[in-house]
């Protein structure tokens, strides 16, 4: 990763017949680099995607996408980066071979470099077994390799990804993200809409989360996680009354707050790591049986959450 | 080249469409062999308006006169059941007969006497077949007595006068002879566009052109299949994010259209000529100037359904009905010359009219290109204003 800017967005604006889809979008992508755009459907993500595709006209401001404008010079746009759109845009009735062969002569391919791309591709996306099968035969999972394969023919220095793994089984979703993954590691710019925070903690080296159109939190994972102060939720479930337990833990150094609802008691703390052993080493001494216990780290959700103060998945 | 690449998937989907066989070939030439049938069926019929001939006259002329009126494009000569009045009569009213001529006793000898008898005609002037039938009558009428009176004179050229023995036998001779000049005339003006298809048969011509236009839109069912489903699996909306052009890859759906068409059509003239007997390559620089054209037509309306379809039903709903439409104002099963001027003058607002008129007046009045270029810039007409209104549907769909 540089700090030379692969895509910056300034004041991007979308409406239509009324409704704002995106605001006033505000962010810069660095070469290298995999950006994630988190947020619920109906954020604006697949509406910025579209924008940045040249495939919508922005109502107003403009995007530089490796210094080419998304406004004047669509052209130069698209040949600079390789799209994956949501949907599983490839031919049911073509054959992965014969699908990839298509679209690099799309994209300008011939010859021996396209088929030296069909074949390198191929086994990037590893359907090189099935490569002569129907796409239409294709299990969901393949189908989303093919149609993120056909994306990387042209080798584009620019990647953008729609919800790559929406409706696949955790199996391809793995072999998806590593293949991200490894793209990545080889030099090409990521931007990747998902709505899964976990996609987007594991792949992204920073993230926006987006809501009704507007960026609503930038920056690196921790970077977001500090803005919910960093705590550590510690959940138990006592089979007995906790009695004074709950002041004493209250009087601890390293916890925040501790709270009782339905008989299930929530602790805010710094560190979990150090407060676990006191937590067990009381309910001991107080002769009360522990029944259930879970640690959540602070994640995108809660960040969200703090944001929005709606849930992710709402 | 992008664009030829484009049309060569589109082509190399369309083959493998199990329907395309059916609605680019099989039907067509199915329908095009029992249209056929159907119309030389009908070409046995004598078309020509029943004319009733009772002779009353035991004379000469009873059967020079039924000549004549066999001689009519018009009228055919039959004779009555019976000949009283009442009887003819009832059969012009209730128009079982066009017209009935009696031919009254006593004509011949009056006529060659150089009196000039009536003719009775029994006919309804309030009719069009009454009228064409009273036309066609008189003019039999005058052609007959025109000889009688050259027959005469002719007589008297020579030197007889009506008291000779050898008076009558050479009016009769001359009367002959006058009958079959205006049978085989010396010198004939014909009023009809020289077409070396005056011996293709008119049936198949109509069935084989009038099916080729119906079909060449019908055929567009499965290309329509495949740009709606590019728009539907948005394989569409992703070439638009490489650095084709709209424009390119609009092209690129077209020409698989209009070679889909123009192959579909080739095909049909090719079947026409060996199988029905039309004879399309007899120009066939012309004959593929209008299969371009109507190739073209084809494309242009194929591209507009596919961009108006929202599902494959919507697809054939939509091919279908407006090729019916098309098809039945259009003259595809029927020729327009058989309906009235207003009939007509709608059928010719359809462009499957003009595709229809074009190839026939190719193969049944040997035109040439000069009074073909117009038939060619309708349908060019046509096929821009099906491009455009796709091409804003399109972009209205790309966006959505």
């Amino acid at each position: 990763m540089t700090n030379e800017i692969a895509i910056h967005i300034k004041d991007l604006h979308k409406s239509y017949n009324g409704f704002t889809a995106v605001q006033s979008l505000n962010f810069t992508v660095r070469k290298g680099e995999i950006f994630s755009l988190l947020g619920p459907n109906g954020a604006g993500k697949s509406t910025t995607i579209s924008m940045l595709s040249c495939l919508l006209a922005p109502t107003s401001g403009d995007a530089l996408l490796l210094g080419h404008s998304i406004s004047k010079t669509p052209r130069a746009v698209k040949e600079v980066i390789g799209v994956v759109p949501q949907e599983i845009a490839v031919y049911d009735d073509l054959s992965a071979r014969q699908n990839l062969i298509f679209w690099g002569r799309m994209y300008g391919l011939k010859g021996k470099q396209l088929a030296r791309r069909v074949d390198e591709v191929l086994d990037l996306v590893a359907l090189t077994d099935r490569q002569h099968d129907r796409a239409g035969h294709y299990s969901g999972g393949m189908q989303r390799r093919l149609n993120i394969g056909i994306a990387l023919l042209h080798e584009p220095q620019i990647v953008i990804m729609d919800e790559p793994t929406v409706g696949i089984d955790p199996q391809s979703r793995r072999k998806i993200l590593d293949g991200v993954k490894e793209l990545n590691a080889r030099g090409v710019t990521v931007l990747y809409t998902t709505h899964y925070m976990e996609e987007a903690q594991e792949l992204s080296h920073r993230i926006a989360i987006m809501d009704h159109g507007r960026i609503i939190g930038e920056g690196t994972h921790s970077e977001l996680i500090r803005i919910v102060g960093g705590l550590i939720r510690i959940s138990l479930t006592l089979r007995q009354s906790p009695g004074n337990l709950i002041e004493m833990w209250r009087a601890l150094a390293s916890v925040h707050s501790v709270s009782e609802e339905n008989g299930a008691i929530s602790l805010l703390v710094k560190d979990s790591t150090s407060i676990l052993p006191v937590v067990f080493e009381s309910t001991a001494r107080a002769g009360i049986s522990v029944t259930g216990m879970d640690v959540q780290e602070p994640d995108l959700e809660a960040v969200f959450l703090h944001l929005t103060g709606k849930a992710l998945r709402d | 080249m992008r664009i030829i690449y484009l049309a060569t998937k589109d082509l190399k989907q369309i083959l493998q469409q199990k329907k395309s066989a059916l609605f680019l070939l099989i039907m067509p030439l199915l329908f095009t062999w029992l249209m056929g049938i159907i119309f030389n069926q009908n070409e046995n019929h004598d078309p020509r308006l029943p004319v009733g001939l009772v002779v009353l006259d035991d004379g000469v002329l009873g059967p020079h006169l039924r000549t004549l009126l066999n001689d009519s494009d018009t009228i055919r000569p039959l004779t009555p059941d019976q000949t009283d009045t009442a009887f003819i009569e009832e059969q012009v009213h209730s128009r079982l007969l066009a017209a009935v001529v009696v031919v009254p006793n006593g004509f011949s000898a009056m006529a060659l006497d150089g009196t000039m008898p009536q003719l009775e005609v029994i006919v309804d002037r309030n009719t069009p077949a009454g009228q064409a039938a009273d036309r066609s009558i008189q003019l039999a009428s005058t052609r007959l007595l025109g000889a009688v009176q050259v027959a005469r004179l002719s007589a008297a050229a020579a030197g007889h006068s009506e008291s000779d023995a050898a008076w009558q036998a050479f009016v009769l001779s001359a009367l002959d002879e006058a009958i079959q000049a205006w049978l085989n005339p010396r010198a004939k003006v014909v009023v009809r566009p020289a077409g070396i298809a005056a011996s293709a048969p008119k049936g198949g011509t109509q069935a084989s052109s009038g099916m080729m236009v119906f079909f060449a839109t019908v055929g567009m069912i499965t290309p329509g299949y495949i740009l709606l489903s590019e728009r539907h699996s948005r394989t569409l909306a992703r070439m638009m994010t490489t650095s084709m052009t709209r424009a390119e890859v609009i092209a690129g759906h077209v020409l698989a259209m209009f070679i889909v068409c123009l192959v579909q059509v080739v095909l049909l003239t090719i079947f026409g000529q060996f199988i029905i007997g039309v004879h399309y390559w007899h120009a066939p620089g012309l004959t593929l100037l209008m299969a371009s054209a109507l190739a073209f037509w084809s494309a242009s309306f194929g591209l507009l359904i596919s961009s108006l379809a929202r599902d494959e039903n919507q697809v054939v709903l939509l091919v279908l009905g407006s090729t019916l439409v098309f098809g039945l104002l259009g003259g595809t099963f029927f020729p327009l010359e058989l309906t009235n001027q207003s009939f007509a003058t709608i059928g010719h607002m359809m462009p499957s009219a003009w595709a229809v008129d074009g190839l026939q007046d190719i193969v049944l009045r040997g035109s040439g290109l000069i009074s073909i270029l117009p038939t060619v810039g309708i349908l060019l007409f046509y096929s821009t204003a099906a491009c455009g209104a796709a091409i804003l549907l399109l972009r209205r769909s790309l966006k959505n």
